[in-house]
């Protein structure tokens, strides 16, 4: 049991850098509406959940409306400067997600709705789920992030 | 929350949300709050069919959820209270801070 400092003294923790101390894994859930043409939500919802990963979280999205639409694969944006938010498509960003063990999983109503067919538009990994995966993400997330 | 004009598929997507979130196995606690340009459909007068609201709001009120709509956003434009549907309470700002602060998470739509 850790030291309570000014009553026990202070635990062997407080010896150590607070980035060498080990920090329990959160969940992050992602609620994603954003098309990957609208705005720069995909790319935040990206950003965030690149970090997450990258510290050892958890990451979890539900792409609901045209978030739907971000994980398509064979999408092109011609001309786009290297430098620019479509330095790659938003389908390859989220695959490197999924690649690194983030969990996808797209609204099935959303998909529908935009004529998408999961089986070969969807790179594999992205799942397609319904609003009760939604329900299971709030209850199990530390945190949801709504973009 | 809500915050997008009614017209936007969001008013409508957002309650379906709701719905679902509140109807799902872990039966959540769900309020919705119209705020900003989405108080226009807490009014009597939307038109909930058009907006394709109706049955997301019985569904979601049938699973104890609550309508809630932002008083200072309906004063900003110049929307009475009295013209606000009857499923739908009007809350100040401090009781729609309390509310967000209160949720476990919050969705925006």
């Amino acid at each position: 049991m850790p030291g309570r400092a000014g009553v026990d003294g202070p635990g062997p923790e407080s010896f150590l850098p607070r980035a060498a101390l080990p920090r329990p894994m959160s969940r992050l859930g992602v609620l994603l509406t954003g098309g990957p043409f609208d705005s720069q939500r995909w790319r935040t919802a990206y950003e965030l959940g690149r970090a997450a990963l990258d510290a050892g979280h958890e990451v979890s999205y539900f792409n609901y409306l045209d978030g739907a639409m971000v994980p398509v694969a064979d999408q092109h944006l011609p001309d786009c400067s290297d430098a620019s938010l479509y330095d790659e498509m938003p389908t390859e960003k989220f695959q490197e997600l999924v690649a690194d063990g983030a969990e996808v999983i797209c609204c099935g109503l959303c998909v529908d709705a935009r004529g998408i067919d999961p089986e070969t538009d969807y790179p594999d990994g992205v799942e397609v789920g319904l609003l009760p995966d939604l329900a299971d993400l709030l209850g199990t997330a530390d945190r949801v992030v709504s973009l | 929350m809500l915050t997008r004009a009614p017209g936007r598929v969001h008013v409508s997507e957002g309650l379906r949300a709701a719905r679902g979130v509140a109807a799902g196995f872990d039966h959540h606690d769900v309020t919705v709050l119209f705020t900003e340009d989405a108080v226009w459909a807490a009014r009597a007068a939307a038109d909930r069919d058009g907006l394709n609201m109706r049955d997301h709001v019985a569904d979601l009120l049938a699973e104890g959820g609550r309508l809630l709509v932002d008083g200072a956003a309906l004063a900003a434009r110049d929307i009475a209270p009295d013209e606000v549907a009857a499923d739908v309470t009007v809350v100040d700002g401090p009781a729609a801070t309390a509310l967000v602060r209160g949720a476990d998470h919050t969705l925006d739509f």
